[in-house]
């Protein structure tokens, strides 16, 4: 297995004035992912999947369990992992192509080839024309494209996407996971995308994981088989709507176990 | 470009031409004895450059300039340690806080029993009525850098001290910019304040010259700090559009 998990577990201690709370955010999540395959996370908000996200990036380190990648334990971020972020987290004050250069600038590249790479994963997002302007005079849907290109940039073994499309309109979003396709299909990076919207998943994955509400547990494993190129054609078919209510069902009653829960106590 | 009432410059024709008459109104009700009128606020400037006062001006901007000078070069940094660090947040903190609502005039008396009342007081007195602008507002900066972009460094493997010159100060620089503009406007307040308390340089002659009575040259004498200070916190405005240029275009 390319990316492993095993039994991750993650509480997190919430200092109030008087009394200090243990919230645990991940339980006891396994499973696995492909070399070269795209994997869904989906589950409803608060359930820890961007917890997860910084934790197979080396952000944050689990309490319990371990992540290894390639059988190597996970410990720090490194530039095998790329991170898209929700928001697009460009930094304000450098140019769009300065922002893709932000992660080549650890490597030790000749500066021409950094701002070379920088320009060529530019292109391939639609973007080269304004490699000069800053982020705040982008889109919202730019914006988010610079922060895949900066991502893609330091050719990372496997992308990490943080419910990248999550604050985007819906058309903006459709084209986007149109784009991250075409991009994925060209250069089979190893895939691991959170979102809380379900076709998303559906449109994008191989594979979906569903979530439960918090703690965090896995609680299915869809296989989603429909041949690639997708475009609309998936998204019409009736397989996709079937699956669409089948994983809606899943994060229905997962979320109503645990307000059932809290309603107990 | 036309000349329309929404130019910019037109705008400040209007406004600038408007005051002026309602200067030269008030002068003229007041009488002489209280505001001169605006001929006589010309002829006190002339006066005033005949005289070779501008000299004496140069001199204490020199002593602001030190001032301030060293209000930023010990500022900027002390304020942004504060903001990035715990423990100096801690021990500096409490002094910086609490010089920060001290009276400092208050203090002159003592400033001058360590330094005298020559150049090292003017410059002390000019130092310490901006740098706590300087260390308060490069602090507040360094402390709101937002933590989605550090993790971003992190995440893409920005080493330590590239955070710090490639996150933190870029994010700052604006507060800090605000800091220095409040600080120059201070620095011209305590720059006149210590030489009107020794009787000395700008502040002596705006003295010597309101006890004269010699109104016409007061007022130009007081006219031409009011624009030098303006002009400095304009200098400062136009080097921080220079620095930080994608505040201007997002702007445009």
């Amino acid at each position: 297995m390319f990316l492993e998990l095993e039994s991750v577990g993650r509480t997190f201690v919430i200092e109030r004035r008087r009394s200090v709370q243990e919230l645990c955010v991940l339980e006891d999540v396994s499973f696995g992912v492909a070399e070269g395959s795209f994997v869904a996370i989906c589950g409803p908000s608060g359930c820890g999947k961007s917890t997860l996200l910084r934790l197979i990036h080396g952000l944050q380190k689990p309490d319990k369990g371990e992540i290894r990648v390639r059988g190597e334990r996970v410990l720090a971020p490194n530039l095998d992992r790329g991170m898209v972020f929700q928001h697009h987290n460009l930094m304000p004050w450098r140019t769009v192509v300065r922002n893709v250069e932000l992660g080549l600038e650890a490597q030790h590249l000749p500066k021409d080839e950094v701002r070379q790479r920088a320009k060529l994963w530019l292109d391939k997002v639609g973007l080269s024309e304004f490699a000069t302007y800053y982020p705040a005079q982008l889109s919202g849907g730019m914006q988010q494209r610079v922060g895949l290109a900066r991502a893609l940039a330091i050719d990372p073994q496997m992308l990490l996407m943080d419910e990248p499309f999550g604050a985007l309109d819906a058309q903006t979003r459709v084209l986007l996971q149109e784009e991250l396709e075409r991009i994925w299909e060209a250069n089979a990076k190893t895939v691991v995308f959170i979102t809380h919207d379900i076709e998303e998943a559906l449109f994008l994955a191989d594979r979906v994981l569903v979530m439960s509400a918090r703690p965090g547990r896995l609680i299915a494993d869809i296989a989603v088989d429909a041949p690639r190129p997708r475009r609309d054609a998936w998204r019409t078919a009736p397989e996709f709507a079937q699956l669409k209510g089948d994983i809606w069902k899943l994060l229905r009653t997962g979320q109503s176990e645990v307000l059932l829960e809290g309603a107990g106590t | 470009m036309t000349l329309s009432t929404h130019n910019k410059w037109v705008q400040r024709a209007i406004v600038w031409g408007a005051l002026l008459v309602i200067y030269q109104l008030a002068a003229l009700a007041a009488g002489d004895f209280y505001l001169p009128t605006l001929q006589g606020l010309v002829d006190g400037f002339v006066q005033i450059v005949q005289d070779g006062r501008l000299e004496v001006v140069a001199k204490s901007l020199e002593h602001l300039l030190v001032g301030f000078g060293l209000a930023v070069l010990i500022g900027v940094p002390v304020g942004v340690a504060m903001g990035r660090s715990f423990v100096v947040d801690q021990v500096a903190g409490m002094y910086v806080r609490g010089l920060f609502v001290t009276s400092l005039a208050a203090l002159l008396p003592l400033l001058i029993i360590i330094f005298g009342v020559g150049f090292r007081f003017q410059v002390a007195v000019v130092f310490l009525f901006s740098v706590f602008f300087v260390i308060v507002n490069s602090a507040a900066g360094a402390r709101d850098v937002p933590r989605a972009l550090m993790r971003t460094a992190e995440a893409f493997c920005v080493p330590r001290r590239r955070q710090f010159t490639g996150v933190v100060l870029p994010s700052a620089l604006p507060y800090i910019v605000i800091g220095l503009r409040l600080a120059i406007a201070n620095a011209y307040t305590g720059m006149v304040l210590a030489e009107l308390w020794v009787g000395v340089g700008t502040g002596g002659i705006l003295k010597n010259m309101g006890q004269n009575r010699d109104l016409p040259k007061f007022y130009a004498m007081v006219l031409l700090i009011t624009l030098l200070a303006a002009l400095s916190s304009y200098a400062i405005r136009f080097a921080e559009r220079r620095l930080m240029p994608w505040a201007d275009e997002v702007r445009a």
